[in-house]
């Protein structure tokens, strides 16, 4: 069956799901009725809560009380003299949305001030008791007397009184100085004027928990009930009406079925994702929160990328759910299952919630909450790319791995038929040694290195700029990660690590040559950087060149011995025991030796490679991407070729040491006249001289390796 | 056909040890042939069946249909097998035919001959009446047919039957017996596991006793009465439960 059949089989397995999943009443009510009843609710609470809360943060609104009718005019003109508008009731809404800063005051009658203010109907009370009519006139003299009322324990009365007091001052001023001039004095009424200024933080105009925050975080949680019945009713539903086994009992892979299940799953979550999205986008027009939020309305760029964020969770969520259900003998056991999922899962989301929780360092890779944390700023429009790239590429690992764990699962001896052992004993260590490692294994060991690389590097930026510690702390976290991790995976499963580091067949011709690809393929990388530069038509930061040129000038106080052993030898050793080693062998642990097979594995390996370089924390970081992958292009080759990673160790070694080596010597190179600025085209003849080096360096691989066949291990 | 050698499941226990399922049972079936494999519960047989078709790993020996083994040809076996399994369910929110053209999807039959086949299949298990209804509408012993015709849908040379008369009364139980006779019929090798003895008197050409994992007594009824001094399969059943292996001579 070639891979077109498979991928129609796919299809009509997933229809059929997808068929019987539809088919069913239970789903429609959580895709179309949960949101159309929903967000209508919702908008109420919305409105409550959040509108009133954004108005009192950016515009507060006073009540003020007068307690007789007479008093309306002279008061409110002597509030007006003083630069105070008071507002009709009726026209709150117009002040509410006209965008000003300022405390608006609604003014009213009330009758009973302290009835008033018990009752929360006022903030202030005004009472006038003696007033000279004739104020405006300066040579009159004045006395005024007004009785402020207000409730020292309510926050708002006391904020309001204090509003209503510097108005009340101004006047007094106004009135002082009116009359001071009249008697041909120059000093101003209030020698000491106070003018108070004041600073808005970013966030706290929006209150203490963001809508922007909350909006994303509902319909993630709506994608979740979209999935979570189908996933339990594919799984364990189908296992419990006994038709999982008839299904098993076909000469078709479990991955298919696994696959098929999981793609109805997906499409489901994505079709509740967008009926939520648009009830909720619907709403937020209608009920005129959208105008709040984003002054034009909610731009469809916003929309889109939410969308896609939607996209992302649910083929994580989607993945997790069904590694989870998989496992569960009936729809009982499946919910017990889920209920402290959902509890977990909220944990990190409720996080996402929280005031002033930047997207950065861990959070970047911290399941869901990285998520959430993106989307928020989606919606607030501050979303960086190099986070979403991360939070991207880490939630896709997470995905594979628990899609892997599924596999497992789904349909496993264990879980299908035995009532004495438990899914655990897919994880238990085999009795007999294994050949290779399982593909589910190098998931699982990329779904932790990923988080565990991104944690270190993140240390590793605060440990200061101690060169030497710095380099240290490189080759442990290197030797942890690259190292460890697997190898702790390898002796879980009882892999033997022997066969990737054996000696290749007419070794001499095949580490020389090796070595030849290795001295001279830097040409190709140095132009790939130089070449995406020009793609993305950016230029690089002159700040972090200048952090380069700092850490070049660090290195050079150290051995060059030292700086090859630690940022040359061990990564290209350690990298390639993994790309190279352990995730390429188990890659091809069940695949056939088709060419098409092996070239999925060469390049697979290669992108992860690639990817693993991507998420370093440097500008350059996509850039190094394509280049990594090229390199890893030609050491999976290289890999597969020889049937082992030791010369491609070599290769990798010295196409590293030599990079660094050009940057070591740099000053050195350039007194001699040979200068390779980093941002300068290579010398033509000197590139043509490169690439046709390597090319012989490779021929003359395939040459050597030729009678082998294509054989891997 | 089916050749089965030393075949032996055991299941880890969690509190450690092993529990031997299946305890190394060897017999062959001829096409045309309907194999009884009979013993009462827990005595191995649905995890015999279970072997036989790759759904289950042995722990040791081996089992084979057409030559190939079931743990290296999982695919080339299951395509040579139909299962018919008590407790089989259908999907709920298809109709017969949705769900048995599915299945012969599944199986790898073009549409055309997987309509030819349902039509025969309509016919002889007469499912016309409900072929597009919801299989959540069908009384059990509608289903139970549709679960035959979905056994059938890929024409397999060999039939695995693992209890299929459970729960079904005497009409239900008739249309089997009239099934199994059309498989003979066919020419198709057949294994049938049941409990209910009278019914297998009836069905089967020959009979592998089995108790606590192991094949006791086999043969036909004929020899069978031979061997055991016993006139019905009531009978020999009652005393391989008191006497245990003892008949074949295997010590526990």
């Amino acid at each position: 069956m070639n891979s077109n059949d498979r991928l129609r089989r796919l299809v009509r397995l997933t229809l059929k799901e997808l068929r019987e999943i539809l088919r069913d009443r239970r789903t429609i009510l959580t895709l179309v009725l949960m949101p159309l009843l929903m967000y209508p609710l919702m908008s109420v609470a919305f409105q409550q809560f959040f509108v009133s809360q954004l108005s009192t943060i950016k515009t507060p609104h006073y009540k003020l009380g007068f307690e007789n009718e007479s008093d309306v005019p002279y008061l409110t003109r002597v509030l007006y003299d003083a630069g105070l508008s008071l507002i009709e009731v009726e026209d709150d809404k117009a002040a509410a949305q006209s965008g000003t800063s300022h405390p608006f005051v609604e003014a009213g009658i009330c009758r009973d001030l302290t009835k008033g203010l018990e009752e929360y109907d006022i903030h202030v009370g005004l009472r006038l008791l003696k007033a000279d009519k004739a104020h405006n006139d300066p040579r009159h003299d004045l006395a005024v007397d007004v009785e402020v009322w207000y409730r020292e324990d309510w926050i708002t009365s006391r904020d309001a009184v204090a509003y209503i007091d510097k108005y009340l001052a101004a006047a007094n001023e106004k009135f002082l100085e009116a009359r001071l001039k009249n008697l041909q004095v120059t000093q101003r009424a209030a020698p000491l004027r106070i003018i108070r200024k004041t600073v808005q933080g970013e966030d706290s105009a929006s209150g203490a928990i963001s809508i922007t925050a909350v909006i994303p975080f509902i319909l993630i949680l709506m994608t979740v009930t979209g999935a979570v019945y189908p996933a339990i009713d594919l799984t364990a539903g189908e296992r419990e009406r006994g038709t999982l086994e008839v299904l098993v009992a076909a000469p078709i892979p479990r991955i298919g079925v696994l696959l098929a299940k999981y793609v109805a799953v997906l499409t489901v979550a994505l079709m509740t994702a967008a009926a939520n999205l648009l009830a909720m986008t619907i709403t937020l027009e209608v009920s005129g929160l959208g105008r709040q939020l984003f002054i034009e309305g909610i731009p469809p760029g916003v929309i889109a990328a939410v969308f896609g964020l939607l996209l992302l969770f649910a083929a994580f969520f989607s993945a997790v759910l069904l590694a989870i259900t998989s496992s569960a003998r009936s729809f009982k056991e499946a919910q017990a299952y889920l209920i402290p999922l959902m509890l977990v899962a909220l944990a990190p989301g409720v996080l996402g919630l929280m005031p002033g929780v930047e997207l950065s360092g861990i959070l970047l890779v911290t399941p869901l909450a990285n998520i959430v944390l993106l989307g928020r700023d989606l919606f607030a429009l501050k979303a960086s790319g190099a986070a979403t790239i991360i939070v991207v590429v880490s939630t896709l690992l997470y995905a594979a791995a628990a899609i892997a764990v599924a596999a497992r699962i789904f349909g496993a001896e264990s879980v299908l038929y035995s009532s004495q052992s438990g899914w655990s004993d897919l994880f238990r260590r085999p009795r007999q040694p294994q050949t290779s490692p399982t593909v589910t294994a190098a998931c699982l060991c990329l779904a932790i290195m990923f988080p565990a690389y991104f944690v270190f590097l993140n240390l590793l930026g605060r440990m200061g700029d101690e060169i030497v510690t710095q380099l240290v702390l490189g080759v442990v976290m290197t030797a942890i990660v690259l190292g460890a991790i697997p190898l702790a995976a390898c002796q879980a499963r009882r892999v033997p690590i022997g066969p990737a580091f054996r000696f290749p067949d007419r070794a001499a011709g095949v580490f020389a040559a090796a070595a030849v690809v290795g001295l001279s393929f830097w040409v190709v990388s140095h132009e790939t950087v130089l070449g995406m530069q020009k793609i993305r038509a950016v230029s690089i930061d002159p700040v972090f060149m200048q952090r380069v040129q700092e850490y070049a000038d660090k290195l050079r106080e150290l051995p060059a011995v030292v700086v090859f052993l630690t940022i040359a030898l061990t990564p290209a050793v350690f990298e390639e025991a993994f790309f190279r080693g352990y995730l390429f062998s188990a890659l091809r642990s069940r695949a056939n030796d088709s060419l098409a097979s092996v070239a999925t594995t060469v390049v697979t390996t290669a992108i992860v490679f690639g990817a693993f370089h991507l998420i370093a924390p440097n500008p350059m970081a996509s850039e190094r991407f394509v280049s990594s992958t090229l390199v890893g292009l030609v050491l999976g080759w290289l890999r597969w070729r020889t049937g082992t990673v030791l010369p491609g160790m070599l290769l990798h070694t010295l196409h590293n040491g030599l990079l660094i080596m050009l940057v070591y010597y740099e000053p050195q190179l350039s007194e001699r006249g040979i200068g390779i600025a980093r941002e300068t085209h290579i010398p033509t003849e000197w590139m043509a001289a490169g690439v046709t080096t390597a090319c012989l360096g490779l021929c003359a691989i395939y040459v050597l390796t030729r009678r082998k066949g294509e054989q891997s291990t | 056909m089916i050749d089965v050698r030393d075949l032996t499941k055991q299941f880890p226990l969690a509190g450690g040890g092993d529990l031997t399922a299946v305890g190394g049972v060897s017999f062959s079936i001829a096409a045309g042939e309907v194999y009884g494999l009979l013993g009462p519960n827990g005595a191995g047989k649905t995890t015999t069946l279970l072997m036989i078709l790759g759904l289950l790993r042995p722990t040791s020996g081996w089992a084979s249909i057409d030559g190939f083994r079931s743990d290296d040809f999982p695919d080339e076996v299951k395509r040579r097998v139909g299962l018919v399994k008590a407790n089989a369910g259908l999907y709920q929110y298809l109709s017969p035919r949705e769900m048995l053209l599915f299945f012969a999807d599944l199986y790898g039959v073009s549409v055309a001959d997987a309509n030819d086949e349902l039509a025969k299949l309509v016919k002889l298990l007469g499912l016309a009446e409900y072929l597009d209804r919801a299989c959540s509408t069908l009384s059990t012993g509608q289903r139970q047919r549709v679960n035959l015709a979905r056994a059938l849908i890929h024409c397999p040379p060999v039939m695995l039957l693992d209890e299929p008369t459970l729960g079904l009364d005497v009409m239900g139980t008739q249309v089997i017996t009239e099934f199994i006779e059309h498989l003979r019929g066919e020419g198709k090798a057949v294994i049938l596991c049941t409990h209910h003895l009278d019914e297998a008197e009836r069905m089967c050409t020959r009979f592998g006793l089995m108790h606590r994992g192991l094949i006791v007594a086999e043969g036909t009824l004929a020899e069978l009465r031979t061997q055991t001094g016993c006139q019905s399969l009531v009978e020999m059943f009652l005393k391989l439960s008191v006497h245990g292996p003892v008949l074949a001579g295997a010590a526990e």
